[in-house]
């Protein structure tokens, strides 16, 4: 596939130095222009597009991490295989190398863990989200079946007052229980909805979008108190269930052995020829 | 992967080359087959994703005119890094045989 060692300098050669240290080649940082690390995080981005950059990421650690699996497990069996021509019985200890690509697995899984741990953050951020927003709705279409029951009681000249100036008779403006002190255009708009007989918070949205707006800090805080209650108390009916022992299941993590001890290599061994190996 | 050269530089470095002639082949191709593909994983560490792909594509086309100039191109230290990967094969094999 690659021919690269043509013209290359005998290993035996003074010239040959790589790795003569026992440095790990992995450890070796190669500057490589253009392989900045791929952000993940961008803030200014859409939900959706940080959701898709995560599962991206969480991907290409995969593979990454079946690749590495992949040469774990290789590096040993054709070690082994080559021993066995040798007429050496397969190695106890795991080759030093495999050892150094354990290490580098670790951190791959670490890395896969965070971004699927962002990902659940994201995730149940934007169902938070969902949630406030149907929850906005509930609570405003609540207010405003409220405020129309009011308006039932108002008397016809306050009610008719109210349709053409968004005003009181005395001219103030209208003080709801349900919705405070509303402003009159707004006042106008709801009233013409009462007398058309328009309740319904999505009918009502059509003819003054605004509506959302002016009440949204309001609505936002007891959205968010009325999502976080809920949420809570789904946690603590949850929490039984969660306190079960789980089921072990067994991942391709636990069928990797522990990383051994990274056994340095002897220097008596450097440079010499294998005598008499058996065969 | 690996020239003529190179396999004998690596025979003799771990003293093998008395042995029968079959026996080097197959032990050559294993050490073969485990410093390709540290190469390869050594490879995709340092290329940006769309590279990864690339390069995927063309090793398993085995264009290897193509392998060589875009590696030349995108990792100019490649000749350094396949050297000291098949070192480290090799010296890792040659310390596993030592202790028998």
């Amino acid at each position: 596939m690659i021919n690269k060692f043509e013209g290359e300098p005998n290993l035996n050669s003074s010239e040959s130095n790589l790795n003569e240290t026992g440095t790990d080649i992995n450890a070796e940082k190669l500057e490589v222009e253009g392989s900045e690390k791929q952000e993940i995080k961008q803030p200014e981005l859409l939900p959706e597009e940080q959701l898709k950059n995560l599962e991206d990421g969480i991907g290409t650690k995969g593979q990454e991490i079946t690749k590495l699996t992949e040469s774990i497990e290789g590096t040993k069996s054709e070690l082994d295989e080559a021993r066995g021509e040798l007429g050496l019985p397969p190695m106890e200890d795991e080759p030093p190398n495999t050892a150094s690509d354990k290490e580098k697995l670790e951190k791959l899984q670490a890395e896969r863990d965070a971004l699927e741990k962002q990902k659940e953050e994201l995730v149940s951020q934007q169902e938070k989200g969902n949630l406030i927003k149907e929850e906005k709705e509930k609570i405003l279409q609540e207010k405003l079946d409220e405020l129309f029951k009011e308006f039932e009681g108002f008397n016809p000249g306050d009610l008719k007052s109210i349709l053409n100036k968004g005003k009181t008779k005395e001219g103030k403006n209208v003080e709801s229980n349900s919705m405070g002190e509303l402003d009159p255009e707004v006042a106008k708009s709801l009233a013409k909805a009462f007398e058309e007989g328009i309740k319904l918070l999505p009918e009502i949205i059509k003819n003054l979008p605004e509506l959302f707006k002016k009440f949204d800090e309001d609505l936002t805080k007891e959205a968010m108190e009325r999502v976080d209650k809920k949420l809570e108390e789904q946690k603590k009916e949850e929490k039984p269930e969660e306190s079960r022992p789980e089921e072990k299941s067994e991942t391709i993590e636990d069928k990797i052995p522990p990383v051994g001890e990274i056994k340095k290599e002897s220097n008596f061994i450097e440079g010499m020829p294998i005598e008499n190996p058996k065969g | 992967m690996i020239d003529n050269q190179i396999k004998k530089n690596i025979i003799s470095k771990l003293g093998i080359e008395k042995l029968p002639q079959d026996k080097i082949g197959k032990i050559m191709k294993k050490l073969e087959e485990n410093i390709q593909r540290k190469v390869v994983l050594e490879i995709l560490d340092l290329l940006k994703k769309e590279d990864q792909e690339e390069i995927i594509n063309l090793i398993e086309i085995n264009d290897d005119k193509r392998i060589s100039s875009f590696l030349s191109e995108k990792i100019p230290v490649i000749d350094s890094l396949i050297k000291a990967t098949a070192e480290a094969v090799v010296r890792e094999f040659k310390i596993s045989i030592s202790k028998g």
